[in-house]
């Protein structure tokens, strides 16, 4: 594990909440500008099992590439975009960041939790959706980028009508 | 509540529904007696619980229970409440067991739902028939092309007369090829939005896509070929719709749903000569078994726009969902992929992901189902707002066609509007008027 002393880890924390600054502040275009051209992005279904993880290998709930990830954001300016009308109101909040040499030199394994309120519109009921990302960034060009994520949500039932947010 | 006030909740002739039906207390209290509680409901696919000792957990309307397959093969629906105090006797979504054994005084049962031991036996001094207390069973039952159907109603009429038409409909859908199973464990969500409303937009709302999901147009992906095609409205006498949407003709992008080929010489081999030529000319199946079973099988245009490589023309999915009532104004929504196993590799992961990047929480089309049905439930709620009566008038004087190669009648597309719909809320009302006793 990467100590929080060291320079590297105060780059990751940077890169994380600069990106949940962007998140946040409905800058999707410029958030896919994090993203490298080979990025995985998976939601696994969570599951209620004996033993085990706790998340299903064989079903998800979203698994993405940076095309399909720029089509949902294209999608968000063609004035059809019904479960976004009015937009989500988002904070990521991002926690317990455990930072670990990735396989190769340039990449990093960074593990967070995270809790994402979500406000709509005038509705008093809020979402929470609250779990683990387990990312890999990747140095390129001199700049971290995001790599791969995946996010293992605490919910076996999701308690939203939908996810048309990013985590 | 009184039959005249049940009665005048729909209006099938004029095409006019209540808004109360969406949001009330004491008629949903109804529905789950007089639907739910007496309808054959859909609870698992075969190939989730494939093994003896194989179980999942599902929910009959709100009733928690247990869909195992025994030692000897056989497919039980259990209830999950043990006999001795109610307590659930099994907390997991899925897996394989010997036994289920209640966490309270440790009554043990068998994957079968046998009574298999009682602490303390003794002391009950022969008083305790243990016989007769294993996990309740539902007394029906059945299955249809591998979907497993249960019914808490001791006579309510085989599974096949029940599914009518649709049985034929499902051949195509469940049955073309030798294994249609499941993609993984389904995927749940809860919504503020009345069961029924999306039950009655799978039973036929083709109309709403040009403007709900009006994204794909505005977007510039290839999605409804223009041009004039057959399609079919399929009605069943217990509640049931199917729409069968075929391409135009000069404009065919994806025989056969837009399955992939390899996979067609089995489905000649399986299906009957109708079904065959009839699924040839088709691109869209969709519909909804009484009271909360949908079914959809879409051909996506455009396909590579979604997902897969950069010259698929078109592909599809097949879909499953449970609109579970939770209350008058919520639901949770269940909702499976199923493929052919025979199908390519390379299609079943384009297939997989057209789906998730369409439909489930996170597709771009069901989170704007969502939306809508979750702002009509929570909007009808007020007292000036029930006052209005919602519109199903359109394509009141359908005829039904001449030419239909399947069992039953069928409707011709276009022309016929909101007839799915209206037939929906009129069996629906019509299963609110049958009192005890009249099924």
């Amino acid at each position: 594990m990467i100590s929080p002393a060291d320079p590297c880890y105060a780059e990751v924390l940077e890169f994380l909440y600069a990106e949940a600054e962007l998140l946040d502040g409905g800058q999707f275009s410029e958030w896919l500008e994090l993203l490298t051209e080979d990025i995985r992005y998976r939601l696994p279904l969570t599951v209620t099992r004996k033993s085990g993880p706790g998340h299903s290998d064989e079903s998800e709930i979203m698994r993405e590439t940076l095309a399909s990830l720029q089509l949902r954001v294209r999608r968000l300016t063609t004035g059809f975009a019904w479960s976004e009308t009015p937009p989500s109101r988002t904070r990521h909040l991002i926690t317990n960041v455990r930072v670990r040499p990735g396989e190769r030199a340039e990449e990093l394994n960074v593990t967070s939790n995270l809790l994402v309120y979500r406000g709509r519109g005038s509705e008093t009921t809020a979402d929470l959706f609250c779990g683990e990302r387990q990312d890999l960034l990747r140095r390129v060009d001199g700049r971290l980028k995001l790599a791969s994520r995946t996010i293992l949500l605490d919910q076996a039932v999701l308690a939203s009508r939908d996810v048309s947010i990013f985590f | 509540m009184h039959t005249a006030e049940i009665a005048g909740l729909v209006d099938v002739e004029a095409g006019l529904v209540s808004p109360r039906i969406f949001n009330d207390r004491t008629i949903h209290g109804l529905e789950l007696e007089r639907i739910f509680a007496r309808s054959w409901l859909f609870v698992a696919h075969e190939s989730e619980i494939p093994a003896p000792g194989d179980f999942v957990s599902r929910l009959m309307g709100t009733d928690g229970v247990i869909v195992s397959r025994g030692a000897e093969g056989q497919i039980r629906v259990l209830l999950n409440a043990c006999r001795h105090r109610g307590r659930r006797v099994c907390m997991q979504d899925a897996g394989k067991t010997a036994q289920f054994k209640c966490p309270y005084h440790g009554w043990t049962y068998s994957v079968s739902g046998e009574l298999l031991g009682v602490p303390f036996f003794e002391s009950y001094q022969g008083q305790l028939d243990m016989s007769e207390l294993g996990l309740l069973p539902a007394p029906r039952v059945e299955t249809c092309h591998g979907l497993i159907f249960a019914s808490w109603d001791e006579s309510a009429v085989p599974l096949s007369e029940y599914l009518g038409p649709l049985a034929w409909v499902f051949g195509m859908l469940f049955d073309r090829t030798n294994a249609v199973e499941v993609v993984g464990p389904p995927i749940r969500w809860v919504a503020p939005a009345n069961w029924k409303l999306g039950a009655a937009n799978f039973a036929g709302d083709g109309h709403h896509v040009a403007v709900t999901h009006g994204f794909v147009n505005s977007l510039g992906i290839k999605r409804t070929p223009r041009g004039r095609a057959v399609s079919y409205v399929v009605p069943a006498e217990h509640g049931h719709l199917g729409n069968l949407g075929g391409w135009p003709a000069d404009a065919n992008d994806g025989p056969f749903l837009a399955l992939p080929q390899e996979i067609w010489p089995e489905m000649e081999q399986r299906l009957d000569a109708k079904q065959f030529e009839l699924m040839r000319g088709l691109r869209v199946i969709v519909g909804n078994i009484f009271p909360n079973l949908s079914f959809l099988e879409t051909a996506a245009t455009g396909a590579h726009e979604w997902a897969g490589p950069e010259d698929l023309a078109s592909m599809s999915f097949l879909t499953l969902r449970l609109w579970q009532p939770r209350g008058p104004d919520w639901m949770e929504v269940w909702t499976w992929q199923l493929m052919d196993r025979s199908a390519p590799d390379w299609w079943k992961q384009a297939s997989r992901e057209c789906y998730l990047r369409e439909f489930g929480p996170g597709g771009m089309f069901e989170q704007d189902d969502m939306a809508n049905w979750s702002s009509i439930t929570q909007n009808l709620e007020s007292p000036a707002a029930r006052r209005i009566s919602l519109q199903y008038g359109m394509g009141l004087g359908a005829l039904p066609l001449e030419e239909w190669p399947g069992p039953g009648l069928a409707y011709a597309k276009p022309g016929v509007g909101e007839i799915s719909e209206r037939l929906f809320y009129g069996h629906w009302q019509k299963r609110m008027l049958s009192g005890e006793g009249q099924r």
